[in-house]
């Protein structure tokens, strides 16, 4: 017989506000040779003063720095929050206090020493190096160039760069995105004795599929432990720990990116096992009844995204950016489904991208090599 | 505003909840059993976490359902998502865990090398071991002190028929919780959930003790970076009246411009890490510095200085904290899993019931006194040439 306790009905009152945006016009690539970190350092101050104003402390911020621009996001429980933000950062020191900027570039150094450690974040710039040639590690910039950052000039980069910040609207002119990249198709090893390995592959698509929608769908495919690169390599092979797909849409050619992480001992296996799944990627018959639990997977955490406090703030930076609404393109991704039945899927044209982590000995670039 | 209807009852043991996010596009469910790897068998260390992987990939409905799982010290938290159509298999998948079935040799054995690889990427990060090492000197009879001492030896020595053992003695209604969150009617999430857990197998008694652990031992890693530590515990809780205070006494500490913030930006430095492991009673807290010139006037000023700073800035340090607590709880409750989250752990007495107008009805001397407690109780410490040690004894 069941036992059963009196149940209780309890109320809980949600604060459903949306977050706000400001940004700043100046990313990463405007930042001077000579005083590379310095977007960063910036935001980083401007982070800091609004944690200590009284009518901004303790708000959920969000910060993004891309290439041309630095983009701040807030959330805040209470309602009009708006006119509190533009106040509080016209109070902000446009002359830090040099200790203070001191502890800022100590903090900066020290997120980009453990960026570097970071083993997951390594095996995404290796591959983001390995196709377009970025170098993700001089965003934060180093001892010398922060000195140089931080120094008499900040002041005034400070009050051109505040001057020139404003809120997300419509006003807010599309951030230039990186057009002009150059796909390289490189491969990029990085040494980590004693460590376990990361495989990363980047692919450019086909032309029939190249489509958010498409890209988000072959990626959800993949994706996860539900995904067909796990059940490839570690159901069926037993080969490796975690896999990942990732569909990269950020204003560049669009990406399908592929990796995973394994031991050492176990790469010439796993080469040939990526292989494989490459060539199923590629032209492999794909289960349609798979693409369409994914298909309404995808669907499913881009529309709860947009639900989320920043999802509403997002898709609209993505709208003035050029991109297409969210809601739009999730009711798009059914469609998908039949246009990933066309083959070959990714571009033969473009090598694809290889990104290698974890111990390098002799034999590591013969076998990246089969990958090319 | 929205308001959210929450309902709990509690089935043979198992507490069930149910509440209605009345705009979310998903269903979310989470199961927290009360077992995890500081109940290995000896000799078998590696049971608690191979048995989380088996009941995942042995879980029904997989292809309607994602799930995750994470085996912690004295907890083994399910987690599942799917479209608010779905809730039954949802339900059918988190409630599996419950009904051990012989797991098929080949997958025994691949889920023990997924075990092996995670525990390596771990391993790999040396900055994740810090806050154990601390735990183990710290508080070494406490459950925070307790690590996964899995090797490739002991969890070879785990069979499928330990598996299914183990499930039988750990996983018990009894003690658990099942959290449902989604858009629809409370009342028929709460009617599934307790239509699930009324048929679930397994025997109706709490789980017994596991055996008894002695002191963690001490551990060191490979490849940590120098740095500078401070540690200390969270004081248990005075009743459910009292979470909040706690929380806000943490915040008033750790949290961004909080007060040891402010020490290390007095300093000219500012903190790098900060990771509390949870426990059964009590949390601990370490929070890290890069290690450097100003190391010796940071120590000083934690020890000697920051409970004046505590009396002078008090109040207006809570109302810092309580900002900053009242914007990332009412921000984490808005998507389902946030919500589930916060409810499981009212419901394991781990936490307050997440009314945020109930920060503000938090006496600001509880506050102050808990916050003073806890940086009397501090330690702090360095990591220099790769080893960890106190910089001075608690005061």
């Amino acid at each position: 017989m069941t036992e059963l306790s009196v149940g209780r009905r309890r109320f809980l009152r949600l604060h459903r506000n949306p977050a706000i945006g400001w940004d700043l016009p100046e990313g990463h690539h405007d930042d001077p040779a000579e005083a590379s970190g310095r977007a960063a350092l910036t935001a980083r101050y401007l982070a800091h003063a609004l944690s200590r104003d009284s009518a901004t402390a303790g708000w959920i911020r969000r910060h993004r720095l891309t290439g041309e621009s630095s983009e701040f996001s807030f959330w805040s429980p209470e309602s009009g929050p708006d006119g509190l933000l533009t106040e509080a950062i016209a109070r902000v020191d446009e002359n830090p206090p040099p200790a203070l900027l001191r502890a800022l570039v100590t903090a900066q150094l020290a997120q980009a020493r453990t960026q570097r450690n970071n083993p997951l974040v390594t095996m995404f710039r290796s591959v983001e190096s390995a196709a377009w040639g970025d170098s993700p590690d001089g965003v934060l910039g180093d001892q010398q160039s922060l000195d140089e950052a931080s120094g008499p000039g900040f002041a005034g980069h400070l009050r051109r760069c505040f001057a020139a910040g404003k809120p997300v609207g419509a006003s807010t002119p599309a951030a230039g995105a990186a057009a002009q990249a150059v796909w390289r198709g490189d491969v990029v090893t990085i040494d980590r004795p004693g460590e376990q390995c990361r495989l990363i592959m980047a692919f450019r698509l086909a032309a029939e599929v190249d489509d958010a929608a498409c890209v988000a769908l072959l990626a959800q495919l993949l994706d996860g432990s539900e995904g067909l690169l796990y059940r490839r390599l570690r159901i069926e092979a037993g080969l490796v720990y975690g896999t990942v797909a990732v569909a990269k849409d950020d204003g560049r050619p669009r990406t399908l990116i592929i990796g995973c992480s394994l031991l050492r001992e176990g790469l010439p296996m796993v080469i040939e096992a990526f292989r494989l799944c490459v060539d199923e990627i590629d032209s492999g018959h794909l289960d349609r009844d798979a693409l369409g639990v994914a298909a309404g997977r995808v669907a499913d955490r881009m529309l709860t995204k947009l639900d989320e406090p920043f999802g509403a703030l997002d898709d609209k930076r993505r709208r003035l950016g050029g991109g297409e609404s969210i809601g739009l393109l999730a009711e798009r991704v059914p469609a998908a489904v039949a246009r990933l039945a066309v083959t070959p899927r990714l571009d033969a044209a473009f090598r694809p991208a290889i990104g290698y982590v974890g111990p390098v000995d002799d034999a590591v670039a013969g076998l990246l090599g089969r990958l090319r | 505003m929205t308001q959210s209807v929450v309902l709990d009852e509690v089935v043979d043991g198992l507490t069930v909840i149910a509440a209605q996010l009345p705009y979310a596009r998903s269903c979310v469910g989470v199961l927290s059993v009360p077992t995890g790897y500081a109940d290995d068998p000896p000799g078998r260390e590696g049971t608690a976490h191979l048995t989380e992987h088996v009941c995942v990939v042995t879980a029904p409905h997989r292809d309607r359902v994602q799930m995750g799982a994470r085996t912690e010290a004295t907890a083994t938290r399910y987690s599942a998502r799917t479209t608010p159509s779905s809730t039954a298999t949802l339900l059918a998948a988190l409630t599996s865990p419950f009904d051990p079935k012989i797991c098929p040799a080949a997958l025994h054995e691949s889920e023990t090398r997924a075990v092996l690889t995670e525990n390596a990427r771990v391993r790999d990060q040396p900055q994740l071991q810090v806050a154990s090492a601390v735990a183990a000197l710290a508080a070494p009879t406490l459950d925070v002190a307790f690590r996964d001492t899995t090797t490739e030896h002991s969890i070879a020595a785990v069979t499928p028929d330990d598996v299914v053992a183990f499930r039988q003695r750990r996983y018990r209604p009894t003690g658990s919780v099942l959290c449902l969150v989604g858009p629809g009617d409370p009342d028929e999430l709460l009617a599934q959930a307790h239509a699930a857990a009324a048929i679930l197998p397994g025997g109706r008694e709490p789980v017994h003790p596991g055996p008894a652990r002695g002191p963690a031992e001490p551990c060191q890693s490979e490849g940590w970076k120098d740095c500078f530590l401070w540690s200390t515990l969270t004081p248990p809780a005075d009743g459910d009246d009292d979470q909040f205070a706690r929380r806000l006494a943490v915040e008033l500490l750790v949290g961004t411009g909080g007060l040891l913030d402010e020490s290390g930006t007095a300093v000219g430095s500012r903190s790098t890490g900060y990771a509390t492991l949870p426990g059964r009673h009590t949390d601990l807290h370490v929070v890290a510095w890069p290690a450097g010139a100003h190391t010796a006037t940071l120590a000083a000023e934690l020890t000697e200085r920051a409970a004046d700073r505590l009396e002078s800035t008090g109040r207006a340090a809570v109302a810092g904290a309580r900002a900053r607590l009242r914007s990332r709880i009412a921000f984490d409750q808005q998507s389902p899993g946030g919500l589930a989250a916060m409810l499981v752990r009212h419901a394991l007495g781990q936490g307050p019931w997440p009314a945020i107008a109930d920060i503000d009805l938090v006496d600001d001397r509880r506050v102050i006194e808990l916050a003073d407690r806890m940086l009397r109780a501090a330690t702090v410490w360095q990591i220099a040439d790769g080893r960890l040690g106190t910089v001075s004894a608690s005061r």
